[in-house]
C-alpha cells in the first residue's frame, strides 16, 4: 500500500520532473538555435560588408571605365576628324590633279591636228613624186629620141664611108650614152614607184599609230572620268 | 618572229574579209587563189591601207584595174564622165571595208590598234611591198568574174613575237552567244 501510495505520489512528481527535463532540453535547443542564429547574423554582416565593399569597388571601376571610354571616344573622334581632314585634303589634291589630267587629255586630243598635218604633208610629197614621175617620163622620151638620133647618126656615118668614120665613133658614143641614160631613167622610174610606196606606208604608219594613240587616250579619259566621279562622292564616316 | 599559227590566222582573216568585201555579179562568194606575187594589170591602181600597233604594222593593198574594166561590176550604172572619181571612191570604200574587218578581228588579240585612211597609188609600186621590212607576206587573186579580178596583198612587220589563232567560225559562234544574251 505504501509502495502503491508512494508510486501514486511519485508519479506526478516523476511527470513533473520529466516535463521539466523536456522543457530544459527544449530551452537548451532554443539556446543552441539562438547561439547559431547569432553566429549567422555575424556572417551576414560580414558578407554585407563584403558586398558593400565590392559594390564600392564596382562603382569605382565603372566610373574609371566610363572615364576611360569617354577619353577613348574623344581620342577616336579627334583621330577621325584628323583622318577626315587629311582625306578631304587628299580628295582636294586629287581633284586638282584630275583637272590637270583632264586638261592634259584635252591637249592630247590636239595631237590629231598633227596627224592631219602629216597626212597633208604626205599628199604634198606624193604630188611632188608625181611631178618627178612626169619629169622622168619626159626625160625618158628625150632619151628615146636621143637613141633614135644616135642610131640615125650611126647609119649616116656608115653611108659616108671612110670620111664618116670619125662621125661614126661619135655617133656610137652617143648611142652608148643614150642607152645608159635610158637604163638610168628606167631605174629612176622604179625608184620613184618604190618611193611612192615607202612614202605612203611611212605616213600611213604615222596616221594609224596616231589613231592608236587617240584610242588609248580615249580609254584613259574614260578611266579618268570614272575616277573623277568616284572622288566627287561625299566622304562618309561610319 | 611570227608563228605559223599567226600567219595562217592572218591569211584566214584576210580571205574572210576579201570574201565579205567582194561578191560575184550574181551575189555569190568570190574565188580566191594564192599567188606568189601580185601581178597587177597595166594601168592598174592600188589602194593601200595600214593597221598599226606599237608591236606591229600590217600593210594591205588591193589592185584595181582601169576604171572601165572595174566599174561595170563595182559600180554598174555610173556615168563615164565621172568614172575615175567613182572608181577611186569604190577603191577607198572597199579598202576600208576589207581593212576594217581585219582590224576588228586582230583587235581581239591586240589591245591598241589604229587604222589609216586609204591611199591610192600606181600599182607599179606593188612589187616593192615585199622590199619593205616584213616578217610575212601573202598575195591573193580575187576572181570577181571572167573579166575582172583584183589582186590583194598583205604584209606584216612585227617588232615582238606574234602568236595567235583565229578562225572565222569560232568568232561567229562567240558573236552568236553574245547576241543570244
Amino acid at each position: 500500500m505504501f509502495v502503491a501510495g508512494l508510486l501514486l505520489a511519485g508519479l506526478p512528481l516523476w511527470f513533473l520532473v520529466w516535463r521539466l527535463k523536456n522543457q530544459l532540453r527544449s530551452c537548451r535547443a532554443q539556446a543552441a538555435a539562438l547561439r547559431s542564429e547569432c553566429h549567422s547574423a555575424d556572417e551576414c554582416d560580414a558578407l554585407r560588408a563584403e558586398i558593400d565593399g565590392l559594390r564600392a569597388a564596382g562603382q569605382a571601376a565603372a566610373t574609371e571605365w566610363q572615364a576611360r571610354t569617354s577619353a577613348l571616344a574623344a581620342e577616336h573622334d579627334q583621330a577621325l576628324q584628323s583622318v577626315m581632314r587629311q582625306a578631304s585634303e587628299v580628295v582636294g589634291a586629287s581633284q586638282d590633279s584630275a583637272h590637270e589630267v583632264a586638261g592634259a587629255i584635252r591637249d592630247l586630243y590636239g595631237i590629231e591636228m598633227t596627224f592631219e598635218r602629216w597626212h597633208a604633208d604626205m599628199t604634198v610629197l606624193l604630188a611632188h613624186n608625181r611631178g618627178m614621175h612626169a619629169k622622168n617620163e619626159e626625160f625618158s622620151l628625150i632619151v628615146r629620141q636621143m637613141v633614135m638620133v644616135a642610131l640615125n647618126a650611126s647609119i649616116e656615118s656608115a653611108r659616108a664611108g671612110a670620111s664618116g668614120r670619125g662621125f661614126g665613133i661619135v655617133a656610137n658614143e652617143m648611142r652608148s650614152l643614150s642607152a645608159r641614160a635610158e637604163a638610168l631613167s628606167m631605174d629612176y622610174r622604179r625608184t620613184l614607184y618604190e618611193n611612192d610606196l615607202i612614202t605612203t606606208t611611212t605616213f600611213q604608219d604615222m596616221q594609224a599609230g596616231g589613231r592608236m594613240i587617240l584610242g588609248a587616250v580615249r580609254g584613259l579619259e574614260l578611266t579618268h572620268r570614272k575616277g573623277t566621279e568616284a572622288t566627287a562622292l561625299p566622304l562618309e564616316c561610319a | 618572229m611570227i608563228s605559223a599559227s599567226a600567219c595562217e590566222s592572218l591569211d584566214r582573216m584576210f580571205m574572210h574579209s576579201l570574201q565579205s568585201t567582194f561578191t560575184t555579179p550574181e551575189g555569190e562568194r568570190v574565188a580566191l587563189t594564192r599567188l606568189a606575187q601580185s601581178l597587177p594589170d597595166a594601168g592598174a591602181q592600188m589602194v593601200v591601207l595600214m593597221i598599226a600597233s606599237h608591236t606591229f604594222r600590217l600593210v594591205m593593198a588591193l589592185h584595181f584595174p582601169q576604171a572601165d574594166d572595174a566599174l561595170h561590176i563595182l559600180a554598174p550604172g555610173s556615168q563615164a564622165a565621172e568614172a575615175s572619181q567613182v572608181l577611186r571612191d569604190q577603191m577607198s570604200e572597199r579598202g576600208n571595208m576589207c581593212c576594217g574587218m581585219v582590224n576588228r578581228e586582230i583587235g581581239r588579240f591586240f589591245a591598241h590598234t589604229g587604222m589609216s585612211t586609204p591611199h591610192i597609188i600606181d600599182s607599179r609600186s606593188g612589187p616593192f611591198m615585199t622590199a619593205l621590212p616584213h616578217a610575212y607576206a601573202s598575195h591573193w587573186r580575187v576572181t570577181i568574174d571572167a573579166r575582172l579580178h583584183i589582186d590583194a596583198s598583205l604584209c606584216m612587220h612585227n617588232r615582238t613575237p606574234m602568236d595567235f589563232e583565229w578562225h572565222a567560225d569560232a568568232q561567229q559562234e562567240v558573236t552568236g552567244e553574245l547576241e543570244f544574251f
